[in-house]
């Protein structure tokens, strides 16, 4: 992708509501040939993927706190300051990533996401120095980045945004299998 | 004199989930039927709702697929079957943030939700831990606490800090910590309007799967009956064993007044009916002068 299309995606990421129809149907990629994916270099993109996964979580959870109490020291809590450090460390194996044959898109998006993410954190943070928090602008950019990652989850490759394990329909596979 | 209705709508299910899951201990007993349900509860010119089901346009196909839940429908269609409408629906109780409870926040446009603070903040804490601390995440969809802080921005998401009197008149929340989940929430309904109330219903969540976890067999240590904990849970069999008795202390310990939404032989116990779309609909009590919509 030529860069100016990809400052395009990343702008149109930023700046639209996460609701937003022109990027609300962020489409699913298709599954990679796992036949031409080794095992390994498919785990190499199962880290990152299930790091941003997490990482959406938690900054999910803090924008409710944030803005559901509206106590501006939430931004001052261990669990921000540990997020930056988790969104620094996925940075980092992102950049680094040797991006498994037949998964380029799927990087793609996380690199993309991962900015966002990025983004929403610095977003939360400003919206503590307001009079009254509102933190609409680092929802839009949380919501952006979780739509990239569920779009480039992979059942194949054992990337899903929710994990049923312990969930009350976690037994059907098992029963399936019977 | 009773002041609200209550009813349980299933809104789909799973045919086989293993017993396991629902009683703690009970290993290679087989499977039963596992009722996916909300509660609705009516009156004192409000609509309630406890819990709203999970979102089949985002995993349906993933749970249909993958997990063997069978014959979703939408809460328009549900909460038909009591002659309401989502939009008539001006609260909801989050029970706990499984997706199958805080799924479908978008379909109750005019509702205010009410969670547990603590569900939130242990849950960022669980989503901050190594992989090998991994099986306290499991369950909860981003996608959904990203919706929680829509909700929010709107000012229609409450975080409570434990027990809520009168959150509606004679409705009041009380949480049991680090159970099912780390802030599991259950719902008394006082519907003689009374403090001692001798007319209380305790709406479980997950916190009691089925009749057996408050009226389990006893016999192995010589009484009639005793609480089982459910088999899923993070947090403790003792806090759930807990969270029982102070549900059966406030509904004056009857145990058919604890309400477990899971559980299917609520047809057994309680007025019910199958809807057209083959889904059940049970009515717990009904508020004087309201009519039946089950017989």
């Amino acid at each position: 992708m030529a860069n100016s299309g990809r400052d395009m995606l990343d702008r149109a990421a930023l700046v639209h509501r996460w609701d937003c129809p022109a990027i609300a149907a962020e489409p699913a990629l298709p599954e990679p040939d796992v036949a031409e994916v080794d095992a390994a270099a498919a785990a190499s993109l199962r880290r990152p993927y299930d790091a941003l996964r997490r990482l959406i979580g938690q900054a999910a959870g803090l924008l409710v706190l944030a803005q559901a109490s509206q106590r501006r020291e939430i931004v001052d809590l261990p669990a921000v300051a540990v997020a930056r450090e988790q969104w620094r460390e996925v940075s980092a194996t992102l950049g680094d990533l040797s991006v498994p044959r037949g998964c380029d898109a799927q990087a793609e998006n996380l690199i993309r996401a991962a900015r966002l993410i990025g983004a929403c954190l610095d977003a939360l943070e400003a919206s503590a120095n307001r009079e009254t928090v509102d933190v609409s602008l680092a929802l839009d950019r949380i919501a952006a980045a979780y739509r990239l990652v569920q779009s480039s989850s992979s059942e194949k490759l054992g990337m899903t945004m929710v994990d049923f394990r312990q969930s009350c329909c976690n037994c059907a596979p098992m029963t399936a299998r019977a | 004199m009773a002041d609200y209705s209550i009813w349980i709508l299933e809104y789909s299910y799973v045919t086989k989930y293993h017993k396991s899951g629902v009683l703690y201990g009970a290993h290679n007993q087989g499977y039963v039927k596992l009722p996916y349900c909300y509660a609705l509860i009516k009156g004192k010119n409000h609509v309630a709702m406890v819990d709203v089901g999970y979102n089949d346009k985002e995993y349906g196909k993933v749970l249909g697929d993958r997990f063997g839940v069978e014959n979703w429908h939408n809460p328009k269609e549900v909460l038909a079957g009591v002659g309401l409408t989502p939009e008539d629906v001006d609260t909801v109780f989050i029970s706990h943030a499984h997706f199958d409870h805080f799924g479908n926040v978008a379909d109750f446009p005019k509702a205010t939700f009410y969670i547990q603070e603590r569900e939130i903040t242990k849950w960022v804490w669980a989503m901050s831990l190594p992989d090998r601390l991994r099986w306290m995440m499991v369950a909860v969809d981003p996608g959904d606490i990203i919706r929680g802080v829509d909700l929010a921005r709107q000012k229609r998401l409450v975080c409570v800090d434990g027990s809520l009197e009168n959150v509606l008149p004679n409705i009041d929340l009380h949480v049991a910590y680090d159970s099912h989940t780390f802030g599991s929430m259950w719902v008394h309904v006082r519907n003689d309007g009374k403090s001692q109330s001798s007319d209380a219903w305790a709406l479980a969540g997950d916190l009691v799967y089925v009749f057996e976890n408050v009226e389990g067999p006893g016999a192995v240590v010589d009484v009639d009956t005793m609480y089982i904990p459910v088999g899923l849970a993070v947090g403790s069999q003792e806090n759930l064993v807990m969270a029982t008795e102070a549900m059966m202390k406030s509904v004056g310990y009857e145990a058919r007044r604890v309400i477990p939404v899971h559980e299917e032989r609520l047809k057994d116990r309680f007025p019910s009916r199958i809807t057209a779309d083959g889904l059940r609909i049970s009515e717990i009590c009904l508020a004087d002068g309201e009519k039946s919509r089950v017989r």
